[in-house]
């Protein structure tokens, strides 16, 4: 994936487009008091968390412990119930602005790609910055095949998802959230729906965006040596709150939480 | 003989069910020379209980009326018991000729195409048509007729009084004479023609229409088969007792006040001279003669089928336009958009369409008079969208959540996301459903024939009473749908070709 840091407009996507005071002091996201239920069960309980400019954080728990629905909320597929986020250092009220403005900065991939299964792998990349951002047809369809070639794919420009491999559909859809120029990467599970053999791929692609192009991260992961690698930071969850977080080697190596020991006992 | 062949096999198997049932109580019947009864013991005959009060249906579920007891008194006269069939009037002369009853006490005016099929009595009352106006109308005389729209029933003679004076395609059709009333009534057509004495009942019952134009004299007979001369001379003798007796008198004043059973002007009334001989002329082979039909019957069929197809494309177009507006209420997450929605398609899927055109056609006429064409295309659009508004709502929700979050996340807003994510996958879910809907829909526009539609279907019966061979014009319809419904199938497999083009994980 080198040709990831050959392009000369990768370096976009890390910090260009973005105007906000996003200096050391201010973190690219912050979250305070996140609270979110789903009818009785309560799933996250009064979450803080920052991210600053450029970070990588991987977002690790047993199932149920809330970190998909954190990840969910940062770009409010779900709404949350209280607590507030804020995006580059201005709060975002989902009641007073429209959702979609938000969304657009900040992308996001998904455990099952979702790709558009009407589409070509080209004009799921082109869909957004046509429709959203209003970019022409043969600008749109362009960039998309420039981004299609940074992810390994120049080739399948013109095939439909149902002829891409599992992995070649995550790098798709990876290439599709990019076309936006997102501030914010989100990652919901990127490898868990993968076949073992394509899941590198999909990860050269994420760690390719974290290491050349700067780009702010927020992975939830089940990739444990990954996040050791690539993460600048590792959230643990639990039953709705982040037990403990760290550098990959202390979390990983120096769990101080018995939630987290017993986790990684597990996983291993 | 040969051209009832078919008729002949069906009559058959309707004997061979029903002889185990009558048992063996025919055997001691005492015959009466060469009188042939369908069912011995007792006069079978057929009315059509849709035309009061010559024959109708009574608060007992019974049939009653003029011809009714005459039936009945003839039967009693011939020491029979009654038994009243009802049965379609645009149908009644095959049936009395293929045996299904023994006569048709039923109004018919004899004439000369009818006594190539059927044998006639003697008259039992004389009448004759008359053209019906609203009361504003400025048609006074014959003349006046000339070029106007008139409505007539289905089977009757009055079409062909009426084509006297105007072009086939102004003459509508209906299945009973009180619904061309009713439609002229509430300011459809010019005028109706019907018999003058149908016409001042429908008055006395509050129809506002008014008799303007005596258009002839008519005898109205009993009809009998050809080759069943014992039974109708029995009638004949019948008849003259009751005339004689004045039992036909009692009963015409019972229904009318007056006395319709005498011949007015002092007209022969014993002029039904036997037409036996004119038995239908040798016909061609079942099998030959229906195609002899379907290619002389071809322009008005074609007409037909052009009719049918305009219900069908508007019907479907506004049915899709409908269905899915009501599919994407039904999905909204806004309560009483939801039960606008359901309440929508209860109504559709809850009410026959037939009531649902009448509604329309008749129950509307108040505050807006809807043509015909657009009271059964919007009727048809209007059903067809409850079932297509489910057919959307089921095909936009089998597509994975997943499709509109990825929508979403790119920064689209619900409607877009919807046009551009939700709603192209959906429709190719849809399709089959759809496709399926519209053949329905295709099929179902045969109902506007009842709004008097010249439509396919309405061809066929108007033909097939007119030429007494009901089954051979509705094999001919029969192929005209199978021909409409494979090139519609084929343009819906078309369509979902185009569609496909991005398909499915």
């Amino acid at each position: 994936m080198n040709n990831l840091s050959n392009d000369p407009t990768g370096s976009n996507n890390a910090d260009g487009a973005d105007n906000h005071a996003d200096g050391a002091k201010t973190p690219k996201i912050r979250v305070r008091g996140l609270s979110k239920s789903f009818g009785d069960l309560v799933v996250l309980r009064a979450v803080d968390l920052d991210i600053a400019a450029g970070e990588v954080v991987c977002l690790i728990g047993p199932s149920g412990s809330g970190k998909s629905t954190l990840l969910r909320c940062l770009n409010f597929l779900e709404i949350p119930d209280g607590g507030t986020i804020e995006l580059g250092g201005h709060e975002v009220d989902p009641a007073r602005q429209p959702l979609r403005e938000i969304r657009r900065r900040v992308g996001m991939v998904f455990q099952h790609f979702n790709l558009f299964p009407h589409m070509t792998a080209a004009e799921n990349v082109a869909e957004g910055p046509r429709t959203v951002l209003g970019v022409a047809k043969s600008a749109a369809r362009q960039a998309a095949l420039d981004l299609l070639s940074r992810v390994g794919l120049g080739d399948k420009a013109d095939a439909y998802p149902r002829q891409l491999s599992g992995g070649q559909k995550q790098r798709v859809a990876i290439a599709r959230s990019l076309a936006m120029s997102p501030e914010v990467m989100l990652f919901d599970e990127p490898t868990s729906a993968l076949d073992p053999e394509t899941v590198g791929e999909v990860l050269a692609v994420m760690k390719s965006l974290a290491t050349n192009d700067g780009m702010t991260m927020v992975i939830v992961s089940h990739e444990m040596s990954f996040a050791r690698e690539v993460a600048d930071r590792v959230c643990f969850l639990s039953d709705g709150e982040i037990a403990e977080a760290g550098p990959p080697e202390q979390l990983f190596d120096h769990p101080e939480d018995e939630r987290t020991r017993d986790f990684l006992r597990r996983v291993r | 003989m040969q051209k009832t062949d078919l008729w002949v096999l069906a009559a058959l198997l309707l004997a061979l069910l029903g002889c185990g049932s009558r048992g063996d109580e025919r055997a001691d019947q005492s015959a009466t020379d060469t009188i042939r009864l369908v069912d011995p013991g007792a006069f079978t005959f057929a009315a059509s209980g849709e035309f009061r009060p010559f024959s109708y249906v009574d608060q007992d579920q019974q049939l009653a009326g003029f011809d009714v007891e005459v039936g009945k008194a003839l039967a009693a006269q011939l020491g029979l018991r009654p038994a009243v069939l009802k049965y379609k009037f645009a149908a009644m002369v095959e049936g009395v000729k293929n045996g299904r009853f023994d006569a048709a006490v039923a109004s018919h005016t004899v004439t000369p195409e009818r006594r190539q099929h059927v044998a006639f009595t003697r008259p039992y009352y004389y009448s004759g048509p008359q053209a019906f106006a609203r009361r504003d109308s400025p048609i006074r005389a014959a003349d006046d007729l000339s070029g106007k729209e008139i409505a007539v029933s289905q089977g009757s003679t009055y079409s062909r009084i009426a084509a006297q004076y105007t072009a086939a395609e102004n003459i509508k059709v209906y299945s009973n004479d009180v619904t061309a009333l009713e439609a002229l009534e509430a300011g459809r057509h010019d005028a109706v023609i019907t018999d003058f004495v149908t016409g001042r009942i429908a008055i006395k019952s509050g129809i506002e229409v008014e008799g303007r134009v005596q258009l002839g004299r008519s005898e109205q007979a009993i009809a009998v088969a050809l080759d069943n001369p014992g039974l109708r001379d029995a009638l004949d003798d019948a008849l003259t007792s009751l005339r004689d007796s004045g039992q036909l008198a009692a009963l015409s004043r019972k229904y009318f006040d007056e006395d319709i059973t005498e011949p007015p002007n002092g007209a022969d009334d014993s002029g039904e001279a036997s037409a036996e001989a004119e038995l239908s002329a040798n016909r061609a082979h079942p099998i030959a003669h229906f195609f002899e039909v379907l290619s002389a019957s071809r322009g008005l069929f074609l007409e037909g089928a052009v009719v049918t197809v305009q219900l069908t494309v508007v019907s479907i177009l506004v049915g899709s336009l409908i269905g899915l507006l009501f599919a994407l209420l039904g999905l909204s997450r806004i309560s009483p958009l939801i039960w606008l929605s359901q309440g929508y398609v209860y109504l559709v899927r809850g009410t026959p369409l037939i009531v649902q055109i009448f509604i329309l056609y008749f129950g509307l006429t108040n505050i807006v008079k809807i043509p015909a064409f657009w009271s059964a295309a919007l009727a048809l659009g209007f059903h067809n969208g409850g079932y297509i508004a489910e057919i959307f709502r089921g095909a936009i929700r089998s597509i994975d959540p997943g499709q509109r979050e990825a929508g979403l996340s790119l920064g689209m807003s619900v409607s877009m996301t919807y046009r551009r994510v939700i709603l192209p996958q959906a429709m190719l879910r849809a399709l089959p459903p759809l496709g399926n809907q519209f053949i329905i829909g295709l099929k179902d526009s045969s109902l506007a024939a009842f709004i008097s539609m010249n439509e396919l279907f309405n061809v066929a019966t108007t033909q097939g009473a007119n030429h007494f061979d009901q089954m051979t014009y509705l094999l001919v319809v029969a192929v005209y749908y199978l021909v409409l419904v494979l090139a519609l199938t084929l343009v819906v497999s078309r369509l979902e070709t185009w569609l496909e083009h991005g398909s499915h994980e």
